[in-house]
């Protein structure tokens, strides 16, 4: 009798050992999974706003380098997964997202550093412009009026001469 | 020198100096219009030439090309390559339609390529199980880049090219910011294939 339950008891071990092993294999791919999508939303962030930081104008070669170190990461993480090879996934993913994380909020300071940039270049490039284009309206009205007394001076000045009418 | 003609000389002046002090507003308000927008895909052969690219291939042989971008588009782009094999009956991408081959991706590539820039990486493969009986080649493991893929595409014999034929090709997809997701560009490079005992 004692026998028997002993047996029984190896084979219950057995049959939920069996069950476990069955179950941990799904959930150690779905995590690898989880990982790399993780590490692909963290590069698609990070590359939207490199994109929008270069839009207003920022110097982006720094990040675009580390950008495609983190797109190597998951990519090796994404060939990995593809080929059952699932050892070194996470780890990749891991190290995408942490790069990726990094280029976003360089990328973040980036933008509001070109922003403020772009806006005074903007202000100042405008002003330039009124005011070069006012002073030299100016400069030229005068130089006009100048022109036009001389002018009349000129004319004042002439001596009127005789001309024989010839008809 | 009439007055008046004197006056329409100032006048001239005066709205190109105008125009003159204005142009660099201008400049920045009105964008010029873009060229052509467009991603070059290409391989190269391993002297990055197109000298020596693979054809005839044989099993536990590697082969190496290059692969290459370059980017037209006027802003930096998020590309991803995929490498997939197919046999000769099989689906490659659909320039008309514009849609990507049904084909599992093997293996990918993901770059960062700046406004203008050009971007280009090693593309070697290993076909590791050929097997050929019937008037059928099986090809049944792959290695690209070092990492194996267990593939099982079989090709029957192609009596007008004499050859067991697949294609190797990288289709370009590019990140759509606005939409959050990647697109298929509709174009793929390949490379055809003649598996040899």
């Amino acid at each position: 009798m004692k026998r028997q339950a002993t047996k029984i008891g190896i084979a219950m071990v057995l049959v939920i050992m069996v069950l476990l092993s069955l179950h941990i294999t799904p959930v150690k791919a779905s995590n690898e999974s989880a990982s790399i999508e993780a590490a692909n939303s963290s590069i698609n962030q990070a590359f939207t706003n490199v994109l929008a930081a270069e839009k207003a104008g920022g110097n982006i070669t720094q990040l675009l380098t580390e950008l495609n170190n983190a797109g190597q990461l998951l990519a090796a993480a994404d060939n990995a997964y593809r080929s059952g090879n699932l050892t070194s996934v996470t780890s990749n993913a891991e190290n995408a997202s942490l790069i990726a994380d990094q280029v976003n909020s360089n990328a973040l300071s980036l933008l509001n550093a070109s922003i403020g940039k772009s806006q005074n270049n903007f202000w100042l490039t405008l002003v330039f412009s009124i005011d070069g284009a006012f002073v030299f309206v100016v400069v030229l009205f005068l130089v006009w009026r100048r022109f036009k007394r001389n002018y009349r001076m000129k004319l004042l000045g002439l001596k009127p001469k005789v001309v024989k009418n010839e008809a | 020198m009439k007055l008046e003609n004197a006056r329409i000389i100032f006048v001239t002046i005066g709205l190109i100096g105008v125009l003159l002090f204005a142009s660099p507003t201008i400049v920045l308000l009105l964008k010029p219009p873009a060229g052509q927008e467009f991603t070059e895909l290409y391989i190269l052969g391993p002297n990055h030439t197109f000298d020596y690219i693979p054809f005839n291939i044989k099993a536990n042989v590697t082969y190496l090309v290059y692969l290459g971008i370059g980017n037209n588009v006027g802003s930096p782009c998020y590309y991803t390559c995929f490498v997939k094999i197919g046999n000769e009956t099989q689906f490659l991408p659909n320039a008309t339609l514009g849609t990507a081959s049904p084909l599992p991706a093997l293996y990918e590539y993901k770059s960062f390529v700046g406004k203008g820039g050009t971007w280009e990486a090693p593309l070697t493969f290993q076909v590791n199980n050929l097997a050929f009986t019937n008037g059928e080649c099986q090809l049944s493991g792959m290695t690209i880049n070092g990492v194996d893929y267990p593939v099982s595409i079989a090709s029957a014999w192609n009596s007008n090219a004499t050859g067991f034929f697949y294609n190797l090709f990288v289709e370009l997809w590019i990140y759509n910011s606005t939409l959050g997701t990647i697109q298929y560009n509709n174009r793929y490079v390949s490379l055809f294939l003649n598996m040899t005992e």
